[in-house]
């Protein structure tokens, strides 16, 4: 008996952590983070995006530790555990399961917060943003779901990119599309053939512009991207609009 | 082929060259060109010496600045032309304010961090704003957005064949100042199809424009007076369609052509972004209706007929009825009261004066939630109906916004419907009490039912010959014919009003009984016909019950339930008389009303008055004047 009610306390403790665990930071506007800086609270703003798009532009003074850099974080967290952690993306909402946000749960920093709207919320909110290395846009023509298949036809040696992390890549993707995530982009472009059309396709079509800019930058002639990336391709499969 | 040069972008940033081969000029050289338009682009041109820097920049639209009035940072010569210091890139917003500014809520800068030369990569030969600018724009933009169809096919395809009048990019997304939406919000939904809607407006309603490519104007027009166009005009463009979601924008084409937006099979995809459930052939809505157009819509068209036929036979008999009632009643107060008309009674009633019951408590009750639920019907239905009146979105905020007011809307008018069908519940017992179907016609046409019988006839007669002097005023039973007409009109109207009022706000289910189309006909229907039962009430009704001048300003029986014996015997001889004669007066004595009841009597009652004589005046400037 006294085995059975300790299995089941055990149990229970074990869940409770694990619930505990998983539960998201609170989301928090731009307005309010600034709020906290202005009263000399302790804030330090993490992008999780790729290193590449860190670079381009961030929150000044940020960190960049993007999601799927695993086995860092434990380096590159501040020592300061009182400091209140604000993690951004772009536009779309940051996952709660990503990596180095764990890791900060577990570290039990003084407060998580994820930045509501992302850096796209805090330009849109007027604030600042600085870029240490800015990619210059270079135009790349887009393709939009219907139009695939055709260019795939007419350019049989294209190659596509897929940018999006292992994860998501192993749950779907377009059949033929090489994983490449965006957040080690700039280490493992040179492993790219520089002779054959690329398609670079990424969640929702709003990092693939980046990508594609730093690959003509690096010297690839023949760079698109899916319009829409996976979101469309996806709802295109499904009988949506081309 | 692998390139290392970088491609374009190594022609964009000519400062990096600098770098590489420029040397021995001293720094005042530069500092010098900074105050000197002639001699800038001189010293700079002796190492950029492209032909891009040497007449593409001159004849460029920056052709007059000098190298250093954009490359201010480039100070000190020396360490410029010997790579000891990296250019920083230049700020266009210190000459172009307004243009940054602008750009700072640019989606190209929000999502993509973008900068002025990601766009102008030529900004040493950019060309001045002209004739080709639309064009420029196209290639420009499409440049990234690959947008086959647009680019071939609507607007731009008529663009680049030489229109200058259809639409570029920048026409309906702006320059400089496209606006971000972030479809998971509802507010950017909204202010998305406010905008795009305002830009397709803004050249489909430009007469010229529209006789210069023989399209009409009517377009917008037509929209306007549909539900959407209305909705979405008095500010909740929430859950109403704007321009681009039926016509998507990028395709616009012929509604044969299948990959037009308004082919019939598209269509029905449009229509199920907001509308779930409907038959197919709901889709034969038209979302531009023009009931004056007989071979169009002929269905509509009559409708239209009709309801202006009835609007103004009802009100041309009518408030000729109420003047000339007026005028004689006016003349004969003048004449001390003449001619069957009892004093002029001052509100509060005395309570020492015999008086009667007239109305029970449950008929005072229905009254007064007749008027609550026909003002707040008034009151959130006619500012979407005048959206455009400078009274409509004050009184819409009152309501707390569209939508809020909608709901009130619908809420009184279920109250509406409910009374009214338990008026048809006590009708049905009037006419058969106790299950007795014997006598039910008499009692259909007797003095008690308020039917119309063959005596109403002789009393509308009666009634103008009295206006004209040509004899005395009918004497009246219970009912007068002016009182029966409003409670009959409320069996039309209910049927008119809440019958289209039921389609149009289940349009869906609807559709498996009728075509599309009979959602415009249920607009025309459900729009004139509360022109006609507000402006009636507010008009004839008020006057034939407070504001002739013998009951002016209130006449307070439907509230207070009371009525004075001797307005019994002057305005109702015949009542009185068959009382008298049946022995039934003496039970329907009372004291007065009590204190309470006449205050609010008085209160509920000229606030009524007041308010709908208000609202009159304000339908009548907004049905006049916008």
């Amino acid at each position: 008996m006294i085995y059975a009610l300790t299995a089941l306390l055990y149990f229970i403790v074990f869940i409770s952590a694990a619930v505990a665990d998983q539960k998201p930071p609170p989301r928090i506007e731009p307005r309010a983070a600034v709020r906290m800086m202005e009263n000399h609270e302790n804030i330090v703003f993490i992008n999780v995006l790729s290193y590449l798009e860190c670079m381009d532009s961030r929150i000044p003074a940020s960190l960049c530790m993007a999601c799927e850099e695993t086995g860092r974080e434990g380096n590159v967290l501040p020592r300061d555990r009182n400091a209140k952690l604000v993690f951004y993306g772009g536009n779309a909402p940051v996952a709660a399961e990503c990596d180095i946000i764990r890791a900060a749960q577990r570290e039990g920093f003084a407060g998580l917060y994820i930045l509501k709207g992302g850096l796209t919320a805090w330009k849109r909110a007027g604030y600042e943003v600085e870029s240490l290395n800015r990619i210059p846009r270079v135009p790349a023509p887009a393709l939009k779901p219907g139009e695939l298949k055709p260019w795939l036809n007419s350019a049989p040696g294209a190659l596509m990119i897929d940018l999006r992390s292992p994860a998501a890549y192993q749950s779907n993707h377009i059949t033929g599309a090489v994983n490449m995530p965006l957040s080690s982009l700039h280490s493992t472009y040179q492993d790219l053939p520089w002779d054959r059309p690329l398609l670079v396709v990424d969640g929702d079509g709003s990092r693939s512009f980046l990508a594609a800019s730093y690959l003509r930058r690096k010297g690839f002639e023949n760079v698109r991207r899916l319009e829409g990336g996976m979101v469309a391709w996806q709802a295109w499969n499904k009988g949506g609009a081309p | 082929m692998r390139s290392r040069s970088g491609g374009i972008g190594g022609g964009l940033c000519f400062v990096l060259l600098v770098c590489l081969v420029l040397g021995g000029i001293r720094p005042a050289g530069i500092v010098h060109a900074a105050g000197d338009p002639s001699g800038a682009p001189r010293n700079c041109q002796s190492c950029h010496d492209d032909a891009l820097y040497k007449a593409g920049f001159k004849a460029s639209a920056h052709g007059n600045n000098t190298c250093a009035s954009c490359h201010r940072d480039i100070t000190d010569l020396r360490r410029h032309t010997a790579g000891e210091t990296k250019p920083r890139p230049v700020n266009c917003g210190s000459c172009h304010r307004d243009i940054a500014s602008r750009f700072k809520k640019d989606v190209h800068y929000l999502k993509q961090n973008f900068q002025c030369q990601d766009c102008h990569q030529d900004i040493h030969g950019i060309g001045k704003s002209g004739a080709g600018f639309k064009i420029a724009a196209v290639e420009n933009c499409s440049q990234c957005h690959s947008r086959e169809d647009y680019t071939r096919l609507g607007h731009s395809g008529a663009l680049l064949k030489g229109n200058a009048d259809a639409a570029a990019c920048t026409d309906c997304h702006g320059l400089h100042n496209t606006p971000f939406y972030d479809p998971s919000l509802e507010r950017d939904r909204a202010a998305a199809r406010e905008n795009y809607t305002r830009r397709c407006r803004s050249c489909h309603s430009d007469v010229k424009m529209a006789k210069r490519n023989r399209f009409t104007t009517k377009t917008v027009a037509s929209y306007d007076e549909t539900y959407h166009g209305k909705v979405l005009n008095i500010g909740f463009p929430q859950r109403v369609a704007g321009c681009a979601d039926c016509h998507r924008g990028h395709n616009i084409l012929p509604k044969n052509d299948l990959r037009s937006a308004m082919h019939r099979d598209n269509m029905k995809a449009a229509c199920k972004e907001c509308h779930k459930g409907f038959h197919d052939r709901f889709v034969s809505f038209e979302a531009h209706p023009d009931p004056m157009d007989p071979k169009r819509s002929p269905l509509l068209y009559w409708t239209n007929i009709f309801m202006i036929a009835l609007l103004g036979g009802t009100f041309a008999f009518f408030w000729l009825h109420t003047i000339l009632w007026w005028r004689r009643a006016y003349c004969d107060k003048c004449k001390e009261g003449k001619a069957g008309f009892i004093e002029k009674a001052i509100l509060p009633e005395c309570r020492a004066e015999k008086q009667i019951q007239r109305f029970p408590v449950r008929d005072r009750i229905m009254h007064v939630l007749l008027i609550l639920s026909f003002f707040t019907l008034v009151m959130t239905g006619f500012p979407i109906k005048y959206y455009d009146s400078p009274w409509a979105k004050i009184l819409i905020n009152l309501w707390g916004g569209a939508y809020r007011a909608g709901l009130f809307h619908r809420l009184a008018a279920l109250v509406l419907c409910g009374l009214f069908l338990y008026t048809l519940w006590l009708s049905l017992l009037f006419l058969f009490p106790k299950k007795q179907f014997r006598g039910s016609l008499q009692r259909l046409f007797g003095p008690d039912s308020l039917f119309p019988n063959f005596k109403d006839l002789k009393d509308i007669i009666g009634m103008f010959k009295w206006f004209f002097g040509k004899g005395d005023m009918p004497k009246f039973d219970r009912w007068t014919y002016w009182e029966k007409f409003d409670f009959l009109a409320v069996f039309w109207g209910m049927t008119a009003i809440g019958g289209s009022g039921f389609m149009l706000w289940f349009p869906e289910v609807f559709s498996y009984l009728f075509p599309g189309w009979m959602i415009n006909v249920a607009t025309v229907v459900h729009s004139e016909e509360a022109f006609l039962a507000a402006i009636f009430i507010f008009t004839v009704h008020f006057f034939n019950n407070h504001l002739v001048p013998n009951k002016f300003p209130l006449e307070p029986n439907i509230f207070t339930g009371r009525y004075r014996l001797e307005a019994l015997q002057h305005e109702r001889p015949l009542e009185y008389e068959r009382l008298m004669a049946e022995g039934r007066l003496d039970a329907m004595k009372r004291e007065g009303p009590g204190f309470w009841t006449q205050m609010f009597a008085s209160a509920f009652g000229l606030a009524s008055l007041l308010l709908g004589l208000l609202l009159t005046g304000l339908i009548f400037w907004a049905a006049l004047f916008y």
